[in-house]
């Protein structure tokens, strides 16, 4: 049997500039005119956007595209749906192709609702009579039986969005070709549109998903392709095939991680004061009280077996050892280390505060040693905010650490990955 | 029914021109129903917060003709000799040369009005074609009302009575229908080549000032050359001269000008539907 999509051999090019880019339009425009071979090789200022991509798909397949941003994703989408055509190579697809590359595409923001319906059905090739037989079921299903004779520009963006997927799945497609698009609406509707895609999938309907979300690529295709800067780099089983992205992804992290000055302290005050500094105002990780006027040589280490490492893998045993110098004789000293995730999330505290809270102690070096068993942290990018106290008062609080935990290409979700077993039944 | 089958390749399409002209006449059978609601959708979406909405159509050709008739009756302007009332020969004027120029830039601007909709939705070449031709003949539906009715009020019958006036009427909507094909043959031709370099727009607005002039919009014109080499003349000549009974005006050149155009919107098309896939990213 004859796969349902073909896709053989395709590259396509653009142009960085935008001069040469209508240039080329014009000398690309004449080739096709006048039957005259496309160039084959690149010419000033073009790159590569895709090159010799190449898969078949059978009828009810799913495939996940995935890549960075300008990897070639929604090119390859374009160009499988007939918008732009392909520099080098063929494509086929048999059956009727239905695109949500844009939800709103087609839109007129003046017009209402169930004028946009027939509008956007009329543009995937839907007669009057074929519109009405199922202009009841989209606007059930976009949920929108209130707003539907209000102009769509009094929609909000959500709104929008699920008139456009619910005419766009229910226009009874052979291929569906989604370009991100469902990042949009609440997650209630969200849901649905999975549930409903589960659905056109067990119908036969052969569905290509671009997708920035791993988990939702894994879940809704059966393979997966990775594109980068335009090339295939692996493509097959979708779970398999995301984890090699990942990994690919955490080793892209894990070299711009190494490259990051370590956290840097600020100046030193010279005249000591007598009384715990105030927060200078809080900032992404907390306030932070930088001057050294208490404390000074503040040094903090992330150990695997013994070895100081930046780079943690998930569910290691660590040793994080915090010392400082005490300038001055501090009463009731805590020490606590803040587990934040990059983007500003605390997930954890270490601390001294409960257990061990020193009453009395002499100006000198003071270290803290704190064992981790198993650091369960998803895979990513992390810090350590340290405060030390004097009491309430804080002595000193900033960053005194970055680190990274890999995961061999886990695909996790949240901010914890959780190690576990499981057993499934089934009767 | 079978499953269509769409293959997209890097080889020109031109080495099967055949191939290309049935797809361009499926496009034409095929995307009616789109043509009709783009150009609904168009023509709701410019007039959805107008009161007065096509008034406005008309309001700028009506102006520039009353200017015109003030400045005739005043005896500044004197427009030659003409056999209809010289209101009735500006207003006809004016509007025809609206509908040309109209279907001229709507056709040229196809590229880029239509962008949002081509990087986003597949749509066949030939829909946005007919969605103008739809959009045209909407909004010259009124013109035609506009001239019929000025006409009847300001012409007596023809010899040939009733039968003589419809037959004249037909004629008249078939020109008309030659004059929206000719502004749309020479904006669809130029339309891929605008689409890239906004110059050509430029151009088009540069020439067809003073082609108003050269035309006999606001005055006669006694150069027979100028009408017999101008085909917008032409066009407008004849249908004014229909309309009022005064029968053809150099039958055969005009029937030389229509083919003409008739073979430029032929050719105007087919450039249209190879340049669709090529250019719509860059337009």
């Amino acid at each position: 049997m004859d796969p349902i999509i073909s896709v053989d051999g395709v590259a396509k090019r653009y142009s960085r500039k935008a001069q040469s880019h209508r240039g080329y339009g014009l000398t690309d425009f004449l080739r096709e005119v006048f039957d005259r071979p496309q160039a084959t090789e690149l010419r000033k200022d073009e790159f590569w956007a895709l090159q010799e991509t190449s898969f078949t798909m059978a009828r009810g397949d799913s495939l996940a595209l995935i890549g960075r941003n300008g990897a070639g994703k929604s090119t390859l989408l374009k160009m499988m749906n007939g918008l732009t055509k392909p520099d080098q190579g063929v494509i086929e697809m048999r059956g009727r192709v239905q695109a949500l590359i844009n939800l709103g595409a087609g839109f007129n923001p003046a017009l209402t609702g169930m004028e946009n319906i027939y509008n956007a059905a009329s543009l995937a090739g839907l007669k009057h009579r074929d519109v009405r037989d199922i202009v009841d079921t989209v606007v059930e299903f976009a949920e929108l039986e209130d707003a539907i004779e209000s102009p769509v520009e009094t929609y909000s963006s959500g709104m929008k969005a699920r008139l456009g997927f619910a005419v766009a799945v229910h226009l009874k497609p052979d291929i569906l070709l989604i370009d991100e698009v469902l990042a949009v609406g609440d997650f209630a509707f969200q849901n649905k549109c999975f549930l409903r895609m589960e659905q056109l999938k067990q119908d036969g309907v052969t569905i290509v998903f671009v997708s920035h979300s791993h988990n939702t690529a894994i879940k809704l295709c059966e393979r997966a392709l990775w594109l980068h800067q335009g090339q295939v780099m692996a493509e097959g089983d979708a779970t398999a095939t995301v984890q090699r992205y990942l990994e690919y992804l955490e080793s892209l992290e894990e070299k711009k991680f190494l490259a990051q000055p370590a956290p840097t302290q600020a100046p030193k005050k010279s005249a000591p004061e007598e009384t715990p500094a105030e927060p200078k105002g809080e900032q992404l990780y907390g306030p932070v009280v930088s001057e050294e006027t208490h404390v000074t040589d503040i040094a903090c280490d992330v150990r695997i077996g013994g070895k100081t490492t930046d780079v943690v893998p998930v569910h290691s045993a660590v040793d994080i050892s915090f010392s400082f110098t005490l300038k001055r004789r501090v009463e009731g000293l805590s020490t606590t280390l803040n587990f934040f995730r990059e983007d500003g999330l605390l997930l954890g505290i270490v601390t001294t505060l409960y257990e061990k809270r020193i009453e009395h102690i002499h100006e000198g070096r003071v270290t803290c040693h704190f064992a981790i068993p198993h650091l369960d942290f998803a895979p990513g990018n992390y810090v350590i905010m340290a405060p030390i106290s004097e009491g309430q008062g804080y002595l000193w609080r900033d960053v005194v650490k970055r680190f990274c935990i890999t995961g061999s290409g886990t695909v996790a979700a949240g901010v914890l990955y959780l190690r576990h077993d499981f057993d499934l039944h089934h009767e | 029914m079978s499953e269509p089958v769409y293959r997209y390749a890097a080889t020109s399409q031109s080495r099967h021109p055949a191939t290309v002209g049935r797809a361009i006449l499926h496009g034409f059978f095929h995307a009616r129903y789109t043509a009709y609601r783009l150009a609904l959708k168009d023509i709701k979406g410019a007039y959805a917060k107008s009161s007065l909405g096509l008034l406005w159509d008309l309001a700028d050709p009506l102006m520039f003709g009353a200017i015109f008739y003030t400045l005739v009756a005043a005896g500044i302007l004197h427009p030659g000799e003409m056999a209809i009332p010289y209101a009735l020969f500006v207003t006809y004027g004016m509007l025809l040369y609206l509908t040309f120029t109209e279907s001229l830039l709507a056709s040229l601007r196809l590229f880029r009005s239509s962008r949002g909709l081509l990087s986003h939705v597949k749509i066949a070449p030939e829909a946005l074609v007919l969605s103008v031709f739809f959009r045209m003949l909407f909004n010259s539906s009124f013109r035609i009302l506009v001239l019929l009715i000025l006409t009847l009020m300001m012409t007596s019958l023809p010899p040939s009575g009733i039968a003589g006036k419809l037959l004249d009427l037909g004629i008249f909507l078939l020109l008309f229908l030659a004059l929206i094909m000719a502004g749309m043959a020479i904006g669809l031709f130029l339309a891929p080549f605008n689409a890239l370099f906004t110059d050509v727009e430029r151009v088009v607005g540069l020439v067809i000032l003073p082609l108003r002039f050269a035309t006999p919009v606001f005055y006669t014109i006694a150069n027979t050359k100028v009408i017999l080499l101008n085909p917008v003349a032409m066009l407008i000549v004849n249908l004014r001269d229909v309309a009022t009974h005064q029968g053809f005006y150099a039958p055969g050149a005009l029937l030389a000008w229509i083919a003409l155009f008739a073979i430029l919107f032929a050719v105007a098309t087919y450039l249209f539907h190879l340049a669709v896939p090529v250019l719509s990213e860059r337009a």
